[in-house]
């Protein structure tokens, strides 16, 4: 397949790649730009552990084509923290306990900001059903949920 | 802090000792038995961890795998020579392609006498004490669908000494959702001849946020004198518990017993029929 220069604008750096039309964005971010805070889980949209942030929304990156991605702001986990603080919401994450394994604490956070900048002051259950798109397979989501509602009304 | 003990009675039972210990390791470390943040949580939270996925060392070998560009194509012939010259190439493996998976069964049982004495002889144990956990499951369900909704979940474990709390909490909220409402409700693989038919999390379901109930985890005090910090384990709790927690609240709902998991819709919804017809 024939080559093709992209620009992609991730966490506020601007970078030209060369990559394949049919190559995902989770590929690219992982494999060009070595940004190996995204994961892959299942690689067909169902576990939601690629989610970066495409213009501040939510996205699965293992179905967003990189080419898609062009000319909107990309936010992976590693932009989150700047000079050296913490976002809130991973401060929170870290105090409560959040963070086990750690495989879905990337996509997590994303959501979780992205909901709490849209909703910040929501219910539980609106919390709930926020990272519902996010799979935890071993902190039961409670701690989770207790961090973003820790979080509520500081961003 | 050790309260749990008090109601042990005796000075020289075990509950008077479990006190002391508590004291002494507390007295000792200035961490153990505190809610601390792990500390790997940091990288975790910033992207810096790295998963098995994630390493590029030098000389690593990397293992790509091809799948035919044509869906539901049926492959007859693989042509690698094109590969197998391509410089840095080790190694070419095609899938067997006469449709046929490759199956084995076999078991394994250690030599132990089941039957024996287990604390004074512990071998061959994975842990070196038992721990105790109790659960009480509250549960809705909807007779006409059959759906089963986990609403609350309460438990206490005695995990021996708990050197995390907060961690400890964690794996216990942790049960719930693997061995709660994942393996007891939800979690199934259908088998065709050695073929998976639900090998994808589209088909596999396990617990989302929105699926799981209230948690309350009550962390039992004790003291395990035989192991590091008097700490035992803390993630069976949910995971030997939840099954009989929750067929039991189910029966006290509908008044049928489900002995067959998980809990499917279809299961209860059959269990009420046969049990309207009498």
């Amino acid at each position: 397949m024939e080559k093709r220069l992209i620009q992609l604008s991730v966490n506020g750096d601007e970078y030209d790649v060369v990559i394949t039309p049919n190559q995902t964005l989770l590929e690219v971010l992982r494999e060009n730009l070595e940004l190996t805070g995204v994961k892959e889980g299942c690689g067909e949209g169902a576990c939601g552990t690629c989610t970066v942030l495409l213009d501040g929304k939510p996205v699965r990156s293992c179905l967003t084509l990189a080419v898609e991605a062009q000319a909107k702001q990309i936010e992976t986990v590693e932009g989150l923290a700047s000079d050296g603080e913490l976002h809130p919401v991973q401060k929170a994450f870290i105090e409560h306990g959040a963070i086990q394994c750690g495989f879905c604490t990337p996509a997590m956070i994303l959501t979780t900001k992205a909901f709490l900048e849209e909703n910040p002051d929501p219910s539980e259950g609106e919390a709930r059903r926020a990272i519902s798109g996010v799979v935890c397979r071993c902190t039961g989501y409670a701690k989770i949920v207790a961090a973003m509602m820790a979080t509520a009304g500081e961003l | 802090m050790h309260r749990v003990c008090e109601d042990c009675g005796s000075n020289d039972g075990y509950g008077w000792r479990v006190v002391e210990a508590e004291d002494r390791a507390m007295a000792e470390h200035t961490l153990v038995g505190q809610r601390v943040v792990r500390i790997d949580s940091l990288d975790k939270a910033t992207g810096q961890s790295r998963c098995t996925a994630d390493l590029t060392l030098p000389r690593m070998l990397h293992r790509r795998v091809l799948r035919s560009p044509h869906a539901h194509a049926r492959i007859l012939n693989i042509d690698t020579s094109k590969a197998e010259r391509l410089c840095g190439v080790k190694a070419i493996r095609k899938a067997p392609m006469d449709d046929t998976p490759i199956m084995g069964r076999g078991s394994y049982m250690p030599k132990i006498d089941q039957t024996r004495e287990w604390v004074s002889n512990p071998k061959g144990q994975q842990a070196g004490t038992f721990s105790f956990g109790a659960v009480v499951a509250e549960v809705e369900v909807d007779a006409e669908t059959g759906q089963v909704r986990v609403s609350k979940v309460t438990g206490a474990h005695d995990c021996g000494f708990a050197i995390n709390p907060m961690a400890v909490e964690g794996q216990l909220e942790g049960s719930v959702a693997s061995g709660g409402v994942g393996a007891t409700l939800l979690e199934e693989h259908y088998w065709d001849g050695g073929q998976m038919l639900n090998a994808s999390m589209l088909d596999y379901k396990v617990p989302l946020s929105v699926d799981m109930p209230q948690i309350t985890p009550i962390i039992v005090r004790n003291m395990d004198p035989r192991w590091p910090f008097g700490a035992k384990e803390a993630g069976l709790w949910g995971s030997m518990n939840m099954f009989q927690a929750i067929g039991n609240a189910i029966y006290d709902a509908v008044g049928v017993w489900i002995k067959d998991f998980p809990i499917t819709p279809d299961k209860v919804l059959a269990a009420l029929e046969e049990r309207n017809k009498d």
